[in-house]
């Protein structure tokens, strides 16, 4: 039977056929083996396609502007401790330490030089009230005799010997005339016990306002002063004793009743000489139609006494210059004792005698003529030459040698308080400069017979040569003061140091130490004027809107002369000449430029 | 250098004329040594931190093979001296005007 299956498939084609028969197949046939596809072993296979080239690309973006802005979202107290480290300090540390020690000693070391601590000053900061030098005040005075809210503190003035200092008071304000009873008060510094409230020694009383004043060179008890009514009065005070005061003119004033105004009015115009009365005191007519804005005492040798003087019989070398605020100058002469005093030359500062190259304004050209004088200052060695300041900003170098008369003796000269036919001089004008504000003060040099000092009412100081164009220093007092007003500049006792006077403070400057005060003293109410101690340097008196006189002393370093002080001003010179003749030079050459170039 | 030796630096430094305070700050601009007041030590720290980073890469634009060594900022009321290092930095505070 199987053996006839098998043979059967073996003819036929059909496939299904011997399917069926393999069934059908040996049963003791070997079976058939397949590899497993199950892994037997844990293999990996990494591969990698490749498509297209790697590219990479770096690009920069660069902005306009990169901003740092914080984000502030809610408000956290960021509490950090600082860890101060302890011993045992990290290696690194100490290699730090061995570094930088040296390094930073050397630094800190270079700061030691003293000059290093001028890289942290700055002039420009206000900080200089604190790092500017102070005074000590030595004495406040007072005069019991004067109320000070109808009088203010005018003018302060220090004898030549130190001792004694002079006060003058002027009422505060003036309609017309002035018919104020005035005291002039003196305290000897010798004889004062208290350091405030001194009353005066001794005080002489005056029917007018005093404007200025001047304590004589040589004797120490006499003293000049101009007064409001353009008056001129000398007077003595070693003549007056307490007992000799006025019982009725005790207190300051007004009216006239009880002193004797021009007591001795003799003579003619000129004067034969007025006296000293009883009072302690004489008075001149006045002289000048306005107040007397200077006075300043003069010494003359025996040559200069010929020709300046004729009317004196017997002239002391001493006379005095007065200007007054009308435009007039006088020069007086007064005899050995002092108890005399005679007019000897009076000049006109007139428009029609200055230059037609001075910018004068129209008016004062062809309507005023006269020139308001504000300020005089006489030249040290030299009496016949005095620098002048006037309203209109103008500085001029004046000649009271001068023997030309302003106008012609016919000509009427009409003011506003007379009509006089004077003999008015003309005192040879020489334009100086002219400032952009008016000069308050001019002060000439105690040490240099060219130099002097010019204070412009808005704060400016300019020290300048009566021989030269241009300035030699210049200062600004208004940067460090609230005020800005001047009221007064002064030379000291020493060649490069002077005070100014800017509302409630007195600021010293040295023409050494740069454009910084070198003292600032600060006072409770506006100061009007100041004085400098000729004899002790380091003094220096001061008064106020309220009648108060105060004695400062500066730091003892400014309070002497050091050597070659005055070299300053001399070096300052002849640069400025130097640098005139350069100027000289290119403007000839540019003109022999021209020259050459027009042939 | 031993632990005394890092006092004994520091008191040198102290020693000076005019030095009001020392710092050090380590790389983060934290203080780790002071002898100021805590808070004063972290501004001082937290300032100069910048004031370096900022001044270092002033000075690295301008040229790549120069480096900040030293810095001396002097103000009105006093100058600071800065030595900055890689991990650690000090700072002293001077007022030459008492000197």
């Amino acid at each position: 039977m199987e053996w006839e299956l098998i043979r059967m498939n073996e003819t036929k084609d059909n496939d299904a056929d011997k399917v069926g028969l393999n069934i059908f197949a040996d049963w003791n046939a070997e079976s058939a083996s397949f590899p497993s596809t199950w892994r037997e072993k844990r293999e990996f296979a990494s591969k990698v396609m490749q498509t297209e080239d790697i590219q990479v690309h770096h690009q920069e973006m660069q902005c306009e502007d990169d901003q740092e802005k914080a984000v502030q979202t809610d408000f956290e107290e960021i509490n950090v401790e600082v860890n101060t480290l302890q011993p045992p300090y990290p290696p690194s540390l100490f290699a730090f330490f061995t570094k930088v020690t040296d390094d930073m000693c050397r630094a800190l070391e270079e700061n030691l030089d003293p000059f290093s601590v001028e890289v942290f000053k700055d002039s420009d900061d206000l900080d200089v009230f604190a790092s500017a030098a102070r005074a000590s005040k030595e004495f406040i005075l007072r005069s019991s005799s004067v109320s000070s809210e109808m009088f203010g503190a005018s003018c302060v003035a220090w004898n030549k010997i130190g001792t004694q200092i002079a006060v003058a008071y002027c009422a505060h304000a003036h309609t017309d005339w002035c018919f104020h009873r005035a005291p002039i008060s003196s305290w000897n510094l010798r004889r004062m016990l208290n350091t405030k409230n001194n009353p005066a020694h001794v005080e002489i009383f005056l029917p007018t306002c005093v404007t200025s004043m001047e304590f004589h060179p040589f004797h120490p008890s006499v003293l000049a002063v101009g007064t409001y009514s353009g008056c001129l009065a000398i007077l003595d005070f070693s003549l007056v004793g307490d007992q000799q005061q006025p019982t009725d003119a005790k207190m300051a004033g007004k009216g006239t009743e009880k002193l004797p105004f021009y007591p001795n009015n003799q003579g003619s115009h000129f004067g034969g000489g007025e006296q000293i009365n009883d009072l302690g005191y004489f008075m001149t007519r006045p002289e000048h139609g306005l107040s007397v804005t200077s006075i300043q005492w003069v010494k003359l040798n025996s040559s200069q006494s010929r020709d300046l003087l004729s009317r004196n019989e017997n002239p002391s070398q001493f006379c005095i210059i007065t200007a007054g605020k009308e435009g007039h100058i006088c020069f007086w002469s007064t005899n050995t004792s002092n108890t005399r005093v005679f007019l000897e030359r009076k000049f006109i500062v007139w428009a029609d005698n200055i230059s037609a190259d001075v910018p004068l304004s129209l008016s004062s050209r062809c309507v005023l003529k006269q020139m308001g004088l504000v300020g005089l200052g006489a030249c040290k060695d030299d009496p016949y030459t005095c620098v002048l300041s006037t309203a209109g900003g103008f500085i001029f170098q004046a000649n009271l040698g001068s023997n030309i008369e302003a106008y012609t003796a016919m000509v009427e000269l009409k003011t506003e308080s007379s009509i006089s036919e004077e003999k008015l001089l003309d005192p040879g004008l020489v334009y100086v400069s002219q400032h952009s504000d008016c000069p308050e003060v001019i002060h000439c040099s105690p040490f240099h017979r060219d130099v002097f000092l010019v204070g412009n009412s808005n704060g400016e100081v300019l020290i300048q040569n009566m021989l030269q164009h241009g300035v030699m220093f210049k200062y600004n007092a208004r940067k460090y003061s609230h005020h800005k007003t001047l009221h007064d500049a002064k030379w000291s006792g020493r060649p490069t140091m002077f005070g100014v006077v800017m509302g409630k403070f007195v600021q010293i400057f040295d023409l050494r130490k740069g454009q910084t005060p070198i003292v600032i003293i600060p006072h409770e109410n506006m100061v009007t004027q100041i004085a400098f101690n000729e004899t002790e340097i380091g003094t220096l008196a001061s008064c106020d809107k309220e009648g108060m006189v105060h004695v400062w002393n500066l730091p003892r370093k400014y309070s002497s002369i050091e050597p070659h002080e005055l070299d300053v001003l001399i070096r300052s010179e002849n640069s400025n000449r130097q640098d005139e003749q350069d100027e000289d030079e290119n403007e000839d050459d540019e003109t022999l430029d021209e020259t050459m170039y027009q042939e | 250098m031993s632990n005394n030796e890092v006092e004994e630096a520091i008191k040198r430094i102290m020693s000076h004329k005019g030095v009001v305070g020392l710092i050090v700050i380590n790389h983060e601009g934290i203080p780790i040594k002071s002898t100021l007041e805590n808070s004063l030590s972290v501004q001082y720290a937290a300032q100069v931190t910048q004031m370096v980073d900022k001044t270092r890469s002033m000075i690295k634009e301008l040229d790549n093979n120069n480096d900040l060594t030293f810095i001396r900022l002097r103000t009105k009321k006093h100058e600071v001296l800065v030595c900055p290092e890689k991990e650690y930095s000090m700072i002293v505070i001077q007022n030459p005007i008492d000197t």
